[in-house]
């Protein structure tokens, strides 16, 4: 099956990026991102030759959704415990999936059972082997759950305690898996744990990695189901947090559980998996970065057989920062703002979101990316702008996005070694500035009245340190319009920012400027500062 | 027996919380084990063009520990039972250690502090 279907703009002839392996399955690695172009400076695919440096493909199996769990504890769906899931007599639970593989721990498919209230459950074993609770008691299968297995079902018949179990290869025969076998002796009760698919103790153990499409509990063995979660509902939208099952309880995804209903590659930030790339004989370009998350674009130098990493962040050497829904890439010529506009359209058909408006952290999102300008996003929800540009140092013009909402700007700009100047950003809510702009060392501008409405909830500890150290080229006026707009916005150096608040341990404003300028006077508006217990450390460097 | 009256070992725990296993690997064994690995795994694939050709990132790919040692993480999918067997052959014993998520961050070299 298709990854991601074909896209190409045939207009400008440009570069498009695509999974290669048309064969490719959902979980499948992705060895080659194909490049569309049948420009002449196309360039090649760009690869990954490492095994466990490749990316997983996630797409919809035989057109369908699935709820995608990756084995990790805390992810898994539940519904909430409720007297309509008591089963106390005949008992018939089913789950439906494309394939589960043995992942070295046992994996739980459902159940509802916690401490003090172990209803019932049913696992697989790193040997495949079937494990099925219920009242406390619990059986194995006497033979693994086939490889090729697209189901498992496990029914408990309480007249005499026959357990069976049983797997469907096609979703819909059911064939029985070993022989009967008998659950010790036991007594029915109610219990008050929630159903959970993925986990038992609510997220808490044997967590399953892979896909489930439904879960069904009967009453009675081949009874009315008292819960059907169809996972493959077209209904529900993709990341939806909560769904409503067949039966009507309200199914809630938690932690890294994801409704899936569109393709796209999963980069592995912990190993850090990304792309090799060689660039074509064109020395500028337009970069297009399409996830699940949000789009975003701007326009990048490159270098003409230059090898580059293209991780889910785009052009970056720091493949293990954010954890980004890939679901493609335009890489090529310098594009219009309508054929941006189209090739985006294009990604968004493909299932990208094209705004990040329901984004809340930019942290390290952007962070090492190869930038020359940048294009503005929807940053109005954003709070968190931890290291959001950190060393991008090719980025020579920055837009005025929405930072209204930034709390913290720790490392926002550090070590951008090109840009000139700051828009007048609104940092009104900032509680840290930490390294902000460090090693910005060309930056000469620096807005004036930036400060003036600074209004944080509270001022963390440390909040100027070393925020405008190495700004080497920093200009006296630049200088005098930091510190005369943190006076004039009135805050002191408390954590409250309020006078009566605990002082700061670190007040200090940190500043180095540029050394031929002549020294800025500061006495006036030091002398101010320092009675709202700042501290300004002032360098010519 | 009831799994929960198994409790898990520190390993299993941090394997079924992060979703990866945390290797540490004298640099002497990495290229040993790193090919055989490849070799079991049937890479490189399609020879003449291949797509994957290893199964581990290259040595000088890995980021080396502050006690020398090479840092290595591996998403518990991507582990094969014919994996665990050589990983925990008494051949390498000494040589490359599992560890617990949290040990194996302790021995990063420092990285730009996030805020």
């Amino acid at each position: 099956m298709s990854f991601l279907t074909q896209i190409t703009n045939e207009t400008t002839n440009g570069t498009i990026l695509e999974d290669k392996a048309k064969i490719a399955g959902p979980f499948d690695y992705v060895a080659t991102l194909k490049n569309l172009s049948r420009g002449a400076n196309a360039g090649p695919d760009a690869i990954q030759d490492t095994s466990t440096l490749q990316p997983v493909s996630f797409g919809l199996i035989d057109g369908k959704g699935y709820l995608k769990l990756d084995g990790t504890t805390g992810c898994y769906a539940s519904v909430p415990s409720s007297t309509d899931l008591d089963v106390l007599g005949d008992i018939d639970i089913q789950a439906t999936f494309p394939n589960i593989e043995s992942n070295g721990m046992t994996q739980t498919f459902m159940g509802r059972y916690a401490s003090g209230s172990n209803v019932f459950l049913l696992q697989m074993t790193t040997s495949r082997t079937l494990y099925f609770y219920r009242f406390t008691k619990f059986i194995t299968s006497s033979a693994p759950l086939s490889e090729a297995a697209k189901g498992v079902r496990a029914t408990h018949r309480v007249s005499d305690d026959r357990v069976q179990f049983f797997e469907t290869l096609d979703g819909t025969v059911w064939t029985q898996v070993g022989t009967d076998q008998t659950l010790p002796a036991n007594t029915p009760f109610a219990g008050t744990s929630n159903f959970e698919v993925g986990t038992w103790s609510n997220g808490g153990n044997s967590p399953l990695a892979g896909a489930i499409q439904r879960c069904i509990v009967k009453d009675g063995i081949d009874g009315t189901p008292v819960l059907d979660i169809d996972f493959t509902d077209t209904g529900d939208l993709h990341g939806a947090a909560t769904i409503t099952a067949t039966t009507g309880q309200t199914v809630t995804m938690n932690g890294t559980a994801l409704l899936l209903r569109g393709p796209y590659a999963d980069f592995d930030t912990t190993a850090g998996d990304y792309f090799n790339w060689v660039a074509p004989a064109i020395t500028d370009g337009t970069l297009i970065v399409a996830t699940k998350n949000g789009t975003y674009s701007g326009t990048v130098d490159m270098t003409a057989a230059a090898n580059y990493e293209l991780s889910a962040m785009g052009f970056t050497t720091d493949h293990a920062r954010v954890d980004e829904d890939f679901v493609g890439v335009y890489l090529g010529p310098l594009l219009t703002a309508d054929e941006k506009a189209s090739a985006i359209a294009q990604f968004v058909k493909q299932g990208a979101v094209e705004s990040f408006s329901g984004v809340t952290s930019f942290a390290t999102r952007f962070r090492y990316s190869r930038f020359k300008t940048f294009d503005a996003v929807d940053s109005s929800n954003v709070t968190d702008f931890n290291n959001a540009f950190y060393t991008c140092d090719n980025l020579e013009s920055f837009p005025l996005i929405d930072t209204s909402q930034g709390v913290n700007f720790g490392d926002f700009m550090y070590a951008n070694r090109v840009l000139t100047y700051l828009p007048d950003l609104n940092v009104n809510l900032g509680n840290t500035f930490r390294r902000a702009f460090q090693n910005c060392n060309l930056l000469v501008n620096f807005p004036a009245g930036f400060f003036d409405s600074w209004a944080p909830a509270g001022v963390a500890n440390a909040c100027f340190d070393n925020t405008w150290d190495g700004c080497n080229s920093l200009s006296a006026t630049s200088v005098l319009n930091i510190l005369n707009s943190i006076d004039f916005s009135g805050i002191y150096g408390t954590n409250s920012g309020l006078v009566g608040g605990t002082a700061l341990a670190d007040a200090v404003i940190d500043i180095d400027y540029d050394n031929a300028e002549t020294a800025p006077d500061i006495t006036t508006v030091e002398a101010s500062l320092l009675a709202k217990g700042w501290t300004v450390n002032l360098t010519a460097i | 027996m009831p799994e929960e009256e198994i409790p898990l070992t520190p390993i299993e725990q941090s394997r079924a919380d992060t979703g990866y296993r945390f290797y540490l690997a004298a640099s002497l064994v990495y290229d040993v084990i790193a090919d055989t690995i490849s070799e079991m795994r049937g890479f490189p694939t399609q020879k003449g063009r291949a797509q994957t050709v290893r199964a581990l990132p290259l040595k000088e790919q890995l980021t080396v520990a502050t006690d020398g040692r090479l840092m290595l993480a591996v998403s518990n999918r991507r582990i094969k039972p014919s994996d665990d067997e050589l990983l925990s052959d008494p051949l390498y014993a000494g040589y490359i250690e599992e560890v617990v998520k949290a040990d194996w961050e302790a021995l990063k070299p420092e990285d730009e502090e996030l805020i």
